[in-house]
C-alpha cells in the first residue's frame, strides 16, 4: 500500500525499545522504513528534519508520514558536530544552560510561538506532497507551555494557540492524555527500567532507573487508539507483551540483562535493541533504513 | 498585474523609519492593501513565525503579493514577556546579546534552522498560489557575519554547509541576490550613500537601486520614485552628528548612538513615519 514510511519525533519515536514507529513499520513490511526520531529533540529539530528529509527523499503520494510532536520548552541545538541541549523541558531537565541564561533568554511563550509555526510549516509541506500524513503528540500542545514560569500570561498564550486552531486540530490526542490520563507520568505503574548516566557521579556511571517512556504495549495501545486508520499486525499484541516484559523490572528483565545490582551497567543499546522482538523482525526486512542524513 | 493585498516580511531592511524596498513596491500597487511585517533585528526564524501567523490571520491566496526579505543567519529572536528580544548579530552585538550568548551557538545550527525556515515559507506560499518573491540582506553563508574571535569555523568550506546548500539548492536558488552583493559590492564598507552618515541601513536610493536590479519585473512608478527622492532630500538635509552631541555621554557604541540620533533627527524633520500597516499580528 505504501512504498515508504517515514517517522519523525523525539525519544517516543526512536528509543531503546520498540516505539509506535516500529509497530507501524512492522505492519507495513513492504514499505521502506525511515525513522528520524531524535531523543531529546525539540519541535524545531523535528521540523528541520522533515524539511531536510523532503529535500532528500521528495515525499509523494505513496508515502506514509507520521510526525510525533514533542513537548514545548526544549532548547536543542546543533553544536560542534552533534545535537546538544536535548534532555527535554529546559525548565525541568536542563543540564547545559546556566540558570541566569534560562531566565534571561527563554520563555514559554517564545517556545510556543515557534512550535506552532513549526507544526503549521510541516502540515503545509506535507499537504503539498499529497502523502498520507498524521500528526501525533507526546503532550497536549496547548498545555505543554504553561509550566515553570510564573510570569506567563496565560490569556496571551491562549490567544496565540487560538490563532492556530486549524493547525492544532490535525494533531491527534497525546500520549499524555491517552496513556497517562493527564497525570504525572511516573504515577502510571509499573514503569519500565532503563539505564542513564548518573550526572551527579564524578565517574558518570550508569544507573538503572524507572523510565517514563511508554512501553511497547503502551505504544501499541496508543497507535490503536489514535490512529485507527492504520493496520496493526495480527501478532503485534503478543510481540508487544513479550518485549514489554523484557524492559520491566522483574525476573524477565534480569535474565535478559543480567545485573548484579541496580547500579550495574546496562547492555549496549544496540545489543539491547537487537534483542527485542520488533527489531528482530524488522531486521528481516531488507529495506529498513535508519537516519542516513547528517543532521 | 494587480493585487488585492501586498505583504512584506523581513528585518529592519524592510521596516525602518525611512522608505524601504517595501514602501517602493507598495507604491507600485496603490490599490493593494499594504501590510509591512518587517521587524528590526529579526532572525529568519522570527520571519518564519510571522509569515505563518500572517497566513493564519489573513489566509493568503492568489490575489496576494508576498515578498520576504531574508536576513543573516547569525540572529536569535526570542519573545520574552510580550516583546521580541535579541537583535543583530549574536557574534558581534554584545549590547543586545551579552558577552556569553555566543558560547551556546553554532553557525551550522543557524544554517540548519534557517534553510528549513526558508523552505517552509516557500512551501506555504507555493501551496497558497500567491505571487511571491524572496529577497535577502546577505548571502546565508557570508563569512563577514561571523567573528573569527568567537567562531572557529570556516562556513564556506565546511562539510555541513556544503551538504545543506546542496540539499536545499532548489529553494535557496529562488532567493534573489542580496543587498550585500548588489548594493555594497560584497562588503558593507563599500557604501556609496550620499548621506553624511550611514547607520548601517540602506538609504531610500539604495533600496530603489536594489529593487531595480533584483526585481526588474516590478514596474517602479513615479509615485515610488517621488517617495524616494523626497525622503533622500530630508535625510541629506539632516545635520552631521558629532561626538559632542552623542547622547549625553551614554555608554552606547558610536554606531548605535548614530542610529539613535539619526532617527530622532529624521523624525523631527518629517514629523511622522512612512505610513504602513504594521498591526494585525499578535507577536
Amino acid at each position: 500500500m505504501y512504498k515508504r514510511f517515514f517517522a519523525f519525533g523525539c525519544s517516543f519515536t526512536e528509543y531503546r525499545w520498540a516505539t509506535w514507529a516500529d509497530i507501524v513499520a512492522y505492519a507495513y513490511k513492504d514499505a521502506e522504513y525511515y525513522n528520524f526520531g531524535k531523543a531529546g529533540g525539540s519541535n524545531q529539530i523535528i521540523m528541520t528534519r522533515v524539511m531536510e528529509a523532503d529535500e532528500q527523499f521528495k515525499f509523494n503520494k505513496d508515502d506514509l508520514i507520521i510526525v510525533q510532536w514533542t513537548g514545548s520548552c526544549r532548547e536543542s541545538r546543533w553544536k560542534d558536530g552533534y545535537w546538544g541541549g536535548g534532555g527535554g523541558n529546559i525548565y525541568v531537565f536542563n543540564k547545559q544552560y546556566p540558570k541566569e541564561w534560562i531566565e534571561n533568554w527563554t520563555h514559554p511563550t517564545d517556545f510556543l510561538i515557534k512550535d506552532l509555526a513549526a507544526i503549521k510549516a510541516v502540515n503545509t509541506l506535507l499537504r503539498s506532497t499529497q502523502c498520507t500524513h498524521y500528526n501525533i503528540s507526546m503532550v497536549t500542545v496547548s498545555a505543554s507551555a504553561f509550566n515553570k514560569k510564573s510570569d506567563t500570561n496565560k490569556s496571551n498564550l491562549q490567544a496565540i494557540v487560538n490563532g492556530y486552531t486549524e493547525t492544532l486540530s490535525t494533531v491527534r490526542p497525546s500520549y499524555q492524555n491517552v496513556i497517562f490520563n493527564d497525570r504525572d507520568w511516573m504515577e502510571k505503574l509499573p514503569r519500565p527500567l532503563s539505564s542513564r548516566i548518573n550526572l551527579e557521579d564524578p565517574e558518570r556511571k550508569e544507573v538503572l532507573r524507572l523510565d517514563s517512556h511508554p512501553t511497547p504495549t503502551e505504544h501499541l495501545q496508543y497507535v490503536k487508539t489514535v490512529l485507527p486508520e492504520l493496520t496493526i499486525a495480527p501478532d503485534a499484541d503478543v510481540i508487544a507483551e513479550k518485549e514489554t516484559a523484557l524492559v520491566m523490572p522483574g525476573p524477565n528483565r534480569e535474565s535478559d540483562a543480567p545485573l548484579t545490582s541496580l547500579f550495574g551497567s546496562r547492555p549496549d543499546p544496540k545489543r539491547a535493541r537487537d534483542s527485542f522482538f520488533f527489531y528482530k523482525r524488522l531486521k528481516e526486512v531488507p529495506s529498513q533504513n535508519i537516519a542516513p542524513f547528517i543532521h | 498585474m494587480t493585487y488585492k493585498r501586498f505583504f512584506a516580511f523581513g528585518c529592519s531592511f524592510t521596516e525602518w523609519p525611512w522608505t524601504t524596498w517595501a514602501d517602493i513596491v507598495a507604491a507600485v500597487y496603490p490599490k493593494a492593501q499594504y501590510y509591512n511585517y518587517g521587524k528590526k533585528g529579526a532572525s529568519n526564524q522570527l520571519i518564519l513565525s510571522r509569515v505563518m501567523e500572517a497566513d493564519s490571520v489573513f489566509n493568503f491566496n492568489k490575489d496576494d503579493l508576498v515578498i520576504v526579505q531574508w536576513t543573516s543567519i547569525t540572529r536569535e529572536s526570542r519573545f520574552l514577556v510580550n516583546s521580541w528580544r535579541g537583535a543583530g548579530n549574536v557574534y558581534r552585538d554584545y549590547e543586545n546579546y551579552g558577552e556569553d550568548f555566543y558560547k551556546y551557538t553554532d553557525p551550522i545550527d543557524y544554517l540548519i534552522r534557517d534553510c528549513a525556515a526558508i523552505k517552509s515559507v516557500h512551501s506555504l506560499l507555493t501551496l497558497k498560489q500567491c505571487k511571491f518573491e524572496f529577497l535577502s540582506m546577505v548571502p546565508l553563508t557570508d563569512p563577514q557575519t561571523l567573528s573569527k574571535k568567537k567562531v572557529n569555523i570556516d562556513l564556506l568550506s565546511n562539510k555541513h554547509t556544503e551538504y545543506l546548500l546542496q540539499t536545499y539548492k532548489p529553494v535557496l536558488d529562488f532567493i534573489k541576490p542580496s543587498y550585500l552583493e548588489v548594493v555594497y559590492k560584497g562588503d558593507f564598507q563599500n557604501n556609496d550613500t550620499r548621506l553624511v552618515h550611514s547607520d548601517g541601513h540602506p538609504d531610500p536610493e539604495q533600496h530603489l537601486k536594489y529593487l531595480e536590479k533584483v526585481l526588474p519585473s516590478v514596474p517602479i512608478t513615479e509615485e515610488g520614485r517621488t517617495l524616494v527622492h523626497k525622503d533622500m532630500d530630508t535625510l541629506i538635509s539632516l545635520p552631521r552628528i558629532t561626538e559632542d552631541n552623542k547622547a549625553g555621554g551614554s555608554s552606547q557604541s558610536w554606531r548605535l548612538a548614530v542610529e539613535h540620533l539619526w532617527i530622532q533627527s529624521y523624525f523631527r524633520a518629517v514629523g511622522t513615519t512612512v505610513p504602513r500597516n504594521t498591526s494585525g499580528l499578535r507577536f
